[in-house]
């Protein structure tokens, strides 16, 4: 009874958090922070699943293939949803000097108070990862194509690998954090630890969010691109262990399945991916392996932290007194003579360095869109560092993503700075500004801006003009530090234009609701990068032609590697020519054109636009008749016309091989930054 | 030149806390304000700041009702709530610098306030630790000082001497004394008796959100024929028998059945 009642009151207290209105109701913090982890694991679950329901007939191995890209993102997923939660309650993982207060003073011992607090924090892990993982487990019964013969033992197996290894990869990543904290309290002790605390957890944050986010973009050819390639990478990269374990646990199902007809277009896909596959099996073996020893030392490392640092009840850690330095005068000297001379301007600067260096609510809303700018940079630049064909001292030759990138970061980071200023540092503090406040705002206003300026905008800029006056060399960097600065300063003035709330203060949601704001912006966020990574190509598309045409987005390029391929095919036998000689004839003068046409397309973009509509068709719709060879001549006959095929090849290809949407403006834009430089090497003659 | 309550009202969901309260405290006055707990003190004293908006009745300073000008009241008001709210990340020091700026103080007479004013509270060992790690009696120090940097007209300190040490206490005695001299308005609300009846000119108690006296100590002695105020607001606020009461509670706490 009295266990039951000290895991309530830990449970409880894991929902006094920053983030959460102290008058909120308990249970409508619960139901909507469990509702929001079911809806956006369902949705997740959804959009795998989509092309698996509704999509042409997927053979076996290409079924295995693809799940290994699915597997992959849900072990990643459930791994960081459970390390984010972790680094949530980072101080309420712990017993703390609240609860000595508390329960020191009764008549429990030490050893019951430990035990019922690790006992709820095993629960709270164990209820998120239940939640989290529980409807993309049960979705596991309809992600296998409905045409393959797979037995009702067989999705049953899938269905409970899939769970064990999702609330594996769960568990191994809320004790990683767990790990990682009490480890480090017990290596350097209570009092150290708590001035280490914050910037850990702020550093975590970043990471964990940065990586979320990049998630869905990044989980695409998990086979080719890590498992087939071996090497440290591979083996570091904690979700492919539990991918391994997952394929050791159930990959037979599927791979095992009798190979029928499938349709002509994915014979040589469907080899390949078998035989890639099935070539990995040492891997997945290797792999799982990995994953139980690291789930085990882990989860032996934590307890044992855990366990050393419970050994008496905390007492309270006195930060130590913080007396102004030299330096500390000089810089109070500076703000108060040159950068902020009225006492309001100068109120508002030093409170709000103070608030957001101090205060947990305020730095988890700036490492949260420190992570979503790094997250954008990222997305955005897809790995266009400058290379051997960019030149450091011209801005023209610099990829346009390079350049925008500080843009998104700035614009991210002033965001999460707004975000920050309307929660309030202290609320029952609040009645400070209520008694001393003067009623002008603007002075006051303006030293917080200073501050989030100088704080927020020059470190980032700095960060920024480092990385640049490497890649682009000094003079840019520095006129690209200038343009951060104009855009900051106008985007600081942009984002508090209609702002006529004092900051820090008010105002605070006064019902007895979850602040929807950061929920909300959460959903939208995973929502959004989903919808964008859908958009990039389910994985049909990746296996079906992805592979085949790579996954560069520019027309002109992707056209001319279907034709590469098509030759490639045309010369290894992949593909077997009826009249080869027209067929080569017309690729090879298709190919000479590829030259002009990559140079030229910068000029078109309207041309471009209609073409990529056309191409595709009327390349494939010219008169070469194809059939595509077999991976197993005594199963598939050559019994279909010719003709057949290549028009399924053509709608097959028409319906992939086009820019993405969001490309389209992009491209635009490139095609104007090229008709300068064409522009500007026309100038001298 | 003063602050009065006239017919203060306040309703919280229909329960009135305050019901009809009405006093003056005059410049150069220090008015004790007593009362059980819950009888309605800390809702009058928040109405009387301004923090809080009366169900009727209003608030007057110098004959203006507060809620026409609330900002230029609060230049001229001080006030200690019942509540030491700080901002717990912040050392004393950086607290006063806040509420000095935001009086918009000049910065060389603030500094000089904050470092003497910590000096006779005897808070300069810890003025730079954080807030958060001070006891009871050093954070309601905090707001003592917070509420006299802008040298305010008038004082609503409600239990300002809840967790003081018995020294700190006395000093507060004797500022709230000399600042009526120097024309201030106090209106002083405490549990201490002894206090309020050495330090106050006047004392209003309330009782179940009623005022139910008004007048000098001496007088209400005279009136009420006892020899000291503790006796005078046992009769006047407390319905049973102190002793009694206490035998009981006694008896259930020794209760093992």
């Amino acid at each position: 009874m009295r266990d039951r009642l000290l895991i309530r009151h830990f449970l409880w207290r894991f929902l006094e958090h920053d983030l959460i209105s102290p008058n909120a109701d308990r249970h409508v913090v619960l139901s909507a922070l469990g509702g929001t982890l079911v809806a956006v694991s369902g949705f997740m679950a959804f959009l795998i699943a989509t092309p698996y329901v509704f999509g042409n007939l997927m053979p076996p191995g290409m079924v295995s293939l693809s799940s290994l890209d699915d597997r992959f993102l849900f072990t990643s997923a459930s791994m960081l949803v459970m390390a984010l939660v972790a680094v949530a309650q980072w101080d309420a993982l712990a017993l703390d000097a609240r609860d000595t207060g508390a329960l020191g003073v009764l008549p429990i011992p030490l050893a019951v108070i430990v035990r019922t607090k690790f006992a709820a924090v095993a629960l709270l892990a164990i209820g998120v990862a239940v939640v989290w993982n529980l409807t993309p487990t049960f979705f596991r019964f309809v992600t296998v194509p409905a045409k393959l013969p797979v037995s009702l033992v067989g999705l049953v197996t899938l269905t409970l690998a899939h769970g064990v290894v999702t609330l594996a990869a769960g568990a191994f990543g809320f004790l990683s954090v767990l790990g990682l904290r009490e480890g480090m309290s017990a290596i350097v002790g209570p009092a150290r630890f708590r001035r280490i605390s914050a910037a850990l957890q702020a550093a975590l944050l970043v990471a964990l969010v940065t990586a979320s986010l990049l998630l869905p973009g990044a989980h695409a050819g998990v086979a080719r691109n890590w498992l087939a390639q071996g090497g440290l990478a591979a083996s570091a990269l904690p979700p492919l262990w539990f991918v391994g374990l997952h394929e050791t646990l159930a990959g037979s199902v599927i791979d095992t399945l009798p190979r029928t007809s499938p349709p002509r277009y994915y014979v040589v896909a469907e080899r390949d991916a078998t035989d890639l596959y099935r070539s990995l099996w040492p891997r997945y073996h290797e792999l799982a392996w990995v994953a139980i020893a690291a789930l085990a030392i882990v989860g032996v490392v934590t307890t044992a932290a855990c366990m050393w640092n419970s050994r008496r009840l905390p007492v309270p850690v006195v930060r130590r007194a913080h007396k102004d330095g030299a330096a500390g005068r000089a810089w109070k000297w500076i703000v108060g003579h040159v950068v902020a001379r009225t006492s309001l301007r100068q109120a508002g600067f030093f409170f709000t360095l103070q608030t957001l260096s101090r205060q947990v609510s305020q730095r988890v809303a700036l490492a949260s869109s420190l992570a979503v700018g790094l997250s954008l940079m990222l997305i955005t630049a897809r790995g266009q560092v400058l290379g051997p064909g960019h030149n450091a001292g011209d801005v023209t030759s610099v990829p346009l993503p390079l350049l925008a990138g500080q843009s998104l970061l700035l614009a991210s980071v002033l965001s999460g700075f707004r975000r920050a200023v309307r929660i309030p540092a202290e609320l029952r503090a609040s009645t400070t500004f209520s008694l001393a406040w003067a009623g002008n705002l603007t002075p006051y206003m303006s030293g917080v801006t200073l501050a989030g300026w100088i704080a927020l905008v020059l470190p980032t800029l700095g960060g920024l003009f480092i990385w640049h006056a490497t890649v682009l060399g000094t003079r840019l960097a520095a006129f690209h530090f200038g343009v951060g600065l104009a855009l900051s300063a106008l985007l600081m003035e942009t984002l508090f234009l209609r702002y006529r709330r004092v900051p820090f203060v008010s105002p605070y949601i006064p019902s007895s609701e979850l602040r929807p704001h950061g929920v909300a912006s959460a959903a939208v966020l995973v929502f959004v990068s989903f919808a964008l990574a859908w958009l990039r190509g389910s994985p049909q598309l990746q296996i079906s032609c992805g592979q085949r045409l790579g996954e560069d987005d520019d027309l002109s390029r992707v056209h001319a590697e279907v034709l590469d391929d098509v030759v490639d095919g045309l010369k290894h036998g992949h593909v077997v020519s009826l009249n080869g000689t027209r067929g080569e004839q017309r690729l090879g003068t298709e190919l000479a054109k590829h030259g002009v046409g990559l140079r030229e397309r910068g000029l078109q973009p309207r041309e471009k636009l209609a073409r990529r509509e056309l191409m595709p068709l009327v390349e494939f719709l010219l008169t070469v008749p194809l059939h595509g060879s077999v991976a197993d001549a005594a199963n598939y006959p050559l019994a279909h016309i010719a003709a057949q095929v290549q028009q399924q090849v053509a709608d097959a290809v028409r319906r992939f091989v086009r820019p993405r949407p969001d490309l389209l403006v992009a491209e635009m834009l490139e095609a104007l930054r090229y008709f300068r430089q064409v522009i500007r090497q026309e100038e001298p003659a | 030149m003063g602050l009065e309550a006239r017919h203060l009202v306040k309703r919280f969901f229909g329960t009135a806390v305050v019901s009809d309260v009405s006093f003056e405290v005059r410049a150069g006055e220090v008015v004790g304000y007593l009362g059980p707990n819950g009888s309605g003190k800390s809702t009058t004293a928040k109405m009387l700041t301004g923090l809080l908006e009366t169900s009727a009745g209003a608030v007057l300073f110098d004959g203006q009702d507060i809620a026409l000008d609330p900002v230029a009241f609060h230049r001229r008001l001080g006030y200690v709530p019942e509540e030491p709210n700080l901002y717990t990340f912040q050392s004393a020091i950086e607290y006063l610098e806040l509420v000095g700026r935001l009086r918009e103080l000049p910065p060389a007479l603030l500094t000089r306030k904050i470092g003497a004013l910590l000096e006779l509270f005897g808070l300069s060992p810890a003025a730079n630790q954080d807030i958060g790690s001070y006891s009871k009696g050093m954070k309601q120090k905090v707001m003592i000082i917070a509420a006299l940097l802008h040298d305010p007209d008038v004082l609503v300190l409600d239990e300002p001497d809840s967790g003081l040490d018995v020294a700190a206490t006395l000093v507060l005695r004797q500022l709230l004394i000399a600042l009526a001299r120097r024309g201030k308005a106090v209106l002083y609300s405490s549990h201490i008796l002894e206090l309020v009846e050495k330090a106050c000119d006047r004392v209003v108690v309330i009782h179940r959100g009623n005022v139910v006296a008004d007048d000098t100590v001496e007088a209400l002695q005279r009136l009420m024929s006892r020899g000291s105020l503790e006796e005078v607001f046992s009769q006047l606020v407390l319905r049973a028998d102190p002793e009694r009461t206490a035998a009981d509670i006694a008896d259930v706490v020794a209760d093992h059945a």
